[in-house]
């Protein structure tokens, strides 16, 4: 097994601009990590094992459990997710439904990709996740296929509160692109050229 | 389908918290106003349906199809 959850970095820390009603979150680049368990102080009480369709079993700290309320868009009876790292791949995470063992998206930190990729929403549209501190927010983005091509969906990112693990898939007020292809991917290049 | 007829300033409501006005009406546009609590999120259809099969084109992806990213 060589899934682990993922901590995140709290250090890596989001920046916050505020322009009169909107909130621009500009997220750092971040690393997926894996954490090894230290084996003396694992207590099954703050354990919960799910069986993955991908990854097959994993053990998940409890405290790692995130909630969203609305689940995700067109998956809204998934409610609770966890975030697994991809232990070949640091720039990849995978985010697991616990309701659904089959469902799993990978998702990436999009300024790792867009240096300049920034999250436009209004005040009330970060609520649902009960963000006071921009500083707290963790943005994801998912990645998707399209056309045999890779893409990131930059217009609905996975927006995470650090403090009290809950989530939410929030639409950007502006218009991004809902397919961004990775740049320089040799599958994506084959298929352009 | 429930259909009401409206006029411009007039509103419906939906439940005990959701108000839709009509705004203002031009031509084949109307513009409605929403008011809803915040845990209600309000989207244009067809920005929430292309949102919803890009979500489940993206769980289609297998855990080996990813490799590649961000190996630069």
């Amino acid at each position: 097994m060589n899934l682990r959850v993922v901590t995140v970095d709290i250090k890596e820390v989001t920046r916050k601009l505020l322009c009169g009603l909107w909130i621009l979150i500009c997220p750092q680049t971040s690393r997926f990590t894996s954490v090894q368990w230290s084996v003396p102080e694992r207590d099954k009480r703050f354990v919960v094992n799910i069986d993955t369709t991908r990854f097959g079993a994993v053990e998940i700290e409890k405290e790692d459990i995130l909630q969203f309320e609305a689940g995700l868009i067109g998956f809204c009876d998934s409610k609770d997710w966890v975030i697994l790292a991809d232990a070949e791949n640091p720039a990849v995470a995978w985010i697991q439904s616990l309701q659904d063992c089959s469902l799993a998206l990978a998702v990436v930190s999009p300024r790792r990709f867009i240096p300049n990729y920034q999250v436009r929403l209004t005040v009330s549209e970060l609520s649902p996740i009960h963000l006071t501190d921009v500083d707290q927010a963790f943005v994801l983005c998912v990645v998707s296929r399209n056309d045999n091509r890779l893409t990131m969906n930059l217009r609905a990112p996975v927006i995470i509160n650090l403090d009290q693990k809950i989530g939410a898939q929030i639409m950007t007020s502006d218009d991004q692109p809902l397919q961004y292809p990775f740049a320089n991917l040799s599958s994506n290049l084959r298929q352009s050229a | 389908m429930l259909v009401l007829s409206r006029h411009r300033d007039e509103s419906i409501m939906i439940g005990d918290n959701v108000v839709v006005t009509i705004v203002d009406i031009r031509g084949d546009k109307v513009r409605l106003g929403i008011d809803a609590p915040q845990s209600i999120p309000v989207h244009r259809q067809e920005v929430y349906e292309a949102i919803k099969r890009e979500n489940e084109q993206a769980s289609k992806l297998d855990s080996s199809s990813t490799r590649e990213i961000g190996n630069d």
